[in-house]
């Protein structure tokens, strides 16, 4: 049934922020760690989202694309360096490395994932609202 | 016309797998067993979905949109019923 299609695209949507809501809670939840099991400070992660791919034209034409995480994504860049010798994870010259997680933009994306999630539901609701009235129709 | 609260999904404790079919069945009488058949199958799903988001398997939204995809079809169900009523009302006033 047609009207369902519009439901599991928000679905989609709702499920791919539901998970970039995790990666942003990791990273703030991590964001003062030193030490992680593969050495190092916590690295910042960043989810990587994609339209799922069609299987073929005809059902390219038929149900549009539905989003998903395809990838969770590591960066290294802006690892903050601080001197502090009495830190335990220090390394030979007092320098500790500490995470590159920025609160104020792991903030920002969270907005952005809470927005995006209200967004699917405002669809799956408009979609809801359609049938609802089409179903009306016959009243 | 609440016809089907999210918390009435345990009304479909037995799930009815397959109908019985009829014999020599209207073509009306075919369409309806195939929605019926259909809502059923929904309503079984939803009440999966349900059950699993409250063992944690899976995410909440899916079961509340499943939920709500069972509920739509319960209405079109309902709405095809009252149609088929109607017209055998209207037949059965028509004078001979």
């Amino acid at each position: 049934m047609n009207i369902f299609n519009t439901m599991e695209i928000s679905a989609s949507g709702l499920t791919a922020q539901r998970q970039r809501l995790n990666v942003i809670a990791e990273n703030l939840a991590n964001a003062q760690v030193t030490r992680t099991p593969q050495g190092g400070p916590y690295l910042r992660k960043n989810v990587i989202l994609e339209t799922q791919p069609a299987e073929d034209f005809s059902s390219l034409v038929e149900s549009p694309a539905k989003v998903a995480v395809t990838d969770v994504v590591e960066t290294r860049e802006g690892l903050i360096q601080e001197y502090d010798p009495t830190h335990p994870d220090a390394n030979e010259e007092g320098v500790v490395t500490w995470p590159n997680v920025n609160p104020v933009t792991e903030m920002v994306s969270l907005v952005l994932a809470s927005r995006a999630f209200d967004a699917n539901v405002a669809a799956f609701r408009a979609g809801r609202a359609m049938a609802l009235k089409a179903l009306e129709i016959g009243r | 016309m609440q016809v089907n609260a999210p918390g009435n999904t345990e009304i479909m404790e037995s799930p009815i797998t397959s109908l019985p079919s009829p014999r020599s069945a209207s073509q009306g009488e075919n369409v309806f067993r195939q929605i019926l058949a259909d809502v059923n199958a929904q309503q079984n799903q939803a009440d999966t979905q349900v059950h699993r988001s409250l063992l944690g398997e899976g995410d909440l939204h899916e079961a509340m949109l499943a939920l709500e995809q069972a509920n739509l079809s319960l209405r079109l169900l309902v709405q095809v019923r009252n149609k088929l009523v109607q017209a055998y009302e209207e037949l059965s006033r028509m004078p001979m």
